[in-house]
């Protein structure tokens, strides 16, 4: 199963980019991050169906929401994606 | 037991509050600290409260909504953040210990009161206008007294701090739910209320509005950013270490769905009314002194009186033991009694809740007539 994680600063940060999503009609689970994928220590993670990515990530810009990091899982492995 | 003593904490609440903490109780644990249930409704209730208050009063963003313990709790915060040793601050003459203690245990901070009459908004201005000189650092305002009801104006004083270039903090605990109060029009650094009056949430909570950078009053767990030994530098996290009150917050954000189901305007209204029927009667009643507007548009559900020849906690006492709970005394604010000529006496109080009646008001006009 292939998925994207949206890296958010904070639980309130991740709540607020689940409610911009929702608007648009995608629904994103917010849960605790793998530890393994930020030095930062505890963090928050949306997780989205990879063909909702770009319309995500377009939406979240428009409101101002920028995710930490991004993330492609894919054969059981965390791929972070290159910033834009 | 007839209850006028909501400027203190208003203790008829609505049901869905009581639920909402026993439900909180049984089912919530911690926003954020996990990935099962009972973290994830905690932090669901959190944001859904936060929500609510910065659509209330017109933040920009549910995180720039702080839990609090209360409002004491909040002015600390603003007030450590903004007043240093040798600081200048202005205050109106209305302000609570609540302010004036936090201000008294920094050294050396000069404090201008800007003082004015009961009830006169344009020369409460003008104070704020000749006393907001160009090296003052901070100005800190009541809106509402919690002695007296006056309205101070709140608008014109935060046009006033902008044009200055300097920092506000406002002290909404007697407003808040009440009067509207707009985070953005004002662009008030820092607005603080308790929750567990005019908002009808329980005991142990408060909020912070901020729109300023901010300095934490207390270090800890915020479950972000653990491996670093800095507090986070963004908000909430930065300002709310260790776990959250959610049997609080639960029962918080039922009290704002309730004040704006039925909307500050109304509750005002009610409480407005509820006081004007009571001063005009009292002035009819020899030896009652009452401290109220004749049409009350500078004041709210806040009442203070005096009765001739009688100490004001015998007053509050023989009220009391006639099934009435008011507040005597000085409210913990003794500036305002100065500011009012009543510190030698201090007054006797009544504050209205959306749960008061006019019924109750001549109950209460009944016993007083006989003390």
């Amino acid at each position: 199963m292939e998925y994207y994680l949206i890296i958010a600063r904070s639980i309130t940060y991740a709540q607020r980019m689940s409610r911009v999503l929702e608007r648009i009609g995608i629904r994103a689970q917010i849960f605790r991050a793998p530890v393994g994928l930020t030095d930062r220590g505890c963090s928050y993670a949306l997780r989205l169906r990879t063909e909702h990515l770009a319309s995500a990530l377009r939406a979240l810009h428009e409101a101002g929401l920028n995710p930490i990091q991004v993330f492609l899982f894919q054969q059981g492995d965390y791929h972070e994606l290159e910033p834009r | 037991m007839i209850y006028f003593d909501s400027a203190a904490t208003t203790f008829q609440k609505p049901a869905a509050v009581r639920d909402a903490m026993a439900r909180a109780m049984a089912t919530m644990s911690s926003p954020g600290r996990g990935n099962y249930p009972a973290a994830q409704t905690a932090a669901e209730t959190a944001f859904e409260c936060r929500s609510e208050l910065a659509e209330l009063f017109h933040a920009e963003s549910p995180e720039q909504v702080v839990f609090t313990s209360n409002a004491t709790h909040g002015l600390n915060i603003a007030i450590k953040t903004l007043v240093k040793p040798g600081s200048h601050v202005v205050i109106s003459g209305y302000e609570h210990n609540a302010v004036t203690r936090p201000l008294s245990a920094i050294p050396n901070v000069r404090v201008t009161v800007a003082a004015s009459p009961l009830f006169r908004q344009e020369e409460a201005l003008s104070a704020f206008e000749r006393a907001i000189s160009p090296d003052v650092d901070t100005v800190i305002c009541n809106h509402v007294s919690n002695v007296f009801g006056c309205v101070l104006p709140l608008e014109g004083i935060a046009a006033l701090c902008a044009s200055r270039g300097v920092p506000l903090i406002v002290d909404a605990s007697q407003s808040a739910g009440v009067l509207p109060i707009d985070l953005l029009a004002l662009q008030a650094a820092f607005i603080v209320m308790p929750g567990h009056k005019g908002l009808y949430g329980p005991q142990g909570t408060g909020v912070l509005l901020c729109n300023h950078s901010v300095t934490p009053l207390m270090e800890g767990g915020t479950g972000s950013l653990s491996v670093q030994q800095e507090m986070p530098d963004f908000l909430p996290d930065r300002l709310e270490a260790g776990t959250h009150n959610m049997p609080g917050i639960a029962g918080l954000l039922e009290g704002v769905r309730f004040v704006r189901s039925r909307s500050p305007e109304v509750i005002c209204q009610h409480e407005r009314e509820l006081a004007q029927a009571a001063a005009v009667a009292m002035r009819h009643i020899p030896g009652i002194r009452v401290f109220a507007e004749p049409d009350l548009r500078n004041q709210v559900g806040v009442l203070s009186f005096l009765v001739a020849n009688q100490d004001v906690e015998a007053v509050g006492e023989a009220l009391a033991n006639g099934g009435i709970a008011v507040r005597a005394g000085f409210h913990c604010a003794p500036l305002a009694h100065q500011t009012a000529g009543t510190l030698q006496s201090g007054t006797v109080r009544l504050s209205f809740s959306a749960f008061n009646s006019k019924q109750e008001i001549s109950r209460f006009l009944q016993l007083l007539r006989t003390i």
